[in-house]
């Protein structure tokens, strides 16, 4: 499926010409992307996601004790992958690194092979420790 | 030897004061140098590796049972992302405003994200930024952390002038030289050096907004 510019977007990792990862951002996508091209001086345009196509699986997770849905958009070939958190929620860093949202989407992300990032390792065997 | 990362870490206050100045004294730790007790600013002070395992008191199979490791560069490497930072005791740490300390420092191999990510989760008040460019594997990039959200972009240093335009130019293959469009010519050995001073972070200005819209 396509992804919608509308998408809540809690956290999205990129690998490519630039390596992106951003949690906890809770903005619609499309200002984030925004966002992002204007303060790089377009040097980083990325709507071409918008053409491509995602597979999505759907979790619960646990973020500050809250129950949340938590919607996992990736597209392995192009390394990309997106949640999307309902209800939509503020949290401290310190709540996202220990929340299992976190720790399953790298898991997940993991799973699907859509990382080799070592310092991406290092950082998920870290939060799993302090978990 | 270690490739050197060079960084520029920001820390600025949002209006907390108190946290702003604890961020600082939190740096500082007593040493003996010369026989006289000083106090000394150091990164490492904000999340020192332990003590153990520097001075391998304890048996292999303690050290790891008790820290998950049994030396002091994999522990570095895993909790702060690199295994030590350059000449510790001479780095400055710059007060540009009242409200905003920028440090200058080398680490090895790559920058200090996880470091960071731990130290900013201590100070919730203060946004945290890292530029970070190294020339041996020819990466460079921006880590931001500010009001919960953390942002981590990594690119290509890119040959481009102060104003953050591409500089253009030619390879010639007959005489194993480059033009620039400005028609200055540089031999490979000169063409090195210039590409050392000119290749620069292009993520460095980078500046989040997001924050604000929440």
């Amino acid at each position: 499926m396509k992804i919608s510019k509308n998408l809540n977007l809690f956290a999205l990792r990129m690998r490519g010409l630039h390596n992106i990862k951003m949690f906890n951002v809770n903005i619609e996508l499309i200002k984030v992307l925004e966002d992002l091209k204007q303060s790089t001086n377009n040097r980083i345009n990325l709507d071409f996601i918008f053409d491509l196509d995602f597979e999505i699986k759907t979790f619960e997770g646990l973020v500050s004790n809250e129950i949340v849905t938590i919607k996992l958009f990736y597209n392995k070939k192009n390394r990309i992958s997106l949640i999307e958190i309902n209800p939509i929620m503020k949290y401290t860093l310190e709540e996202t690194l220990n929340s299992n949202v976190f720790i399953d989407h790298l898991e997940l992300m993991a799973e699907l092979g859509v990382y080799d990032n070592v310092l991406e390792q290092m950082m998920m065997n870290q939060i799993k420790q302090t978990h | 030897m270690a490739n050197w990362c060079d960084n520029k870490l920001i820390v600025k206050s949002n209006g907390d004061e108190k946290e702003f100045r604890r961020f600082m004294k939190q740096g500082y730790k007593m040493e003996s140098i010369d026989g006289n007790e000083i106090s000394v600013w150091k990164i490492s002070n904000y999340f020192p590796t332990p003590q153990e395992l520097n001075d391998r008191t304890l048996r292999t199979d303690q050290l790891i049972e008790k820290f998950g490791f049994d030396n002091s560069s994999d522990w570095n490497r895993f909790y702060w992302g690199t295994e030590q930072f350059y000449n510790e005791n001479q780095i400055e740490v710059n007060l540009i405003e009242d409200n905003l300390y920028e440090l200058d420092f080398c680490s090895s191999w790559s920058p200090p994200i996880q470091w960071m990510i731990t130290i900013a989760s201590q100070f919730p008040s203060l946004s945290f930024k890292l530029e970070y460019i190294e020339f041996g594997i020819n990466f460079s990039g921006v880590t931001i952390i500010e009001n919960g959200i953390f942002l981590d972009l990594c690119s290509k240093p890119l040959l481009i002038n102060d104003f953050g335009e591409d500089i253009k130019y030619e390879f010639n293959e007959e005489t194993n030289s480059y033009k620039l469009e400005s028609g200055e010519i540089y031999t490979e050995d000169e063409w090195y050096e210039f590409e050392l001073s000119n290749l620069k972070n292009p993520l460095a200005g980078l500046k989040i907004k997001m924050s604000n819209n929440q």
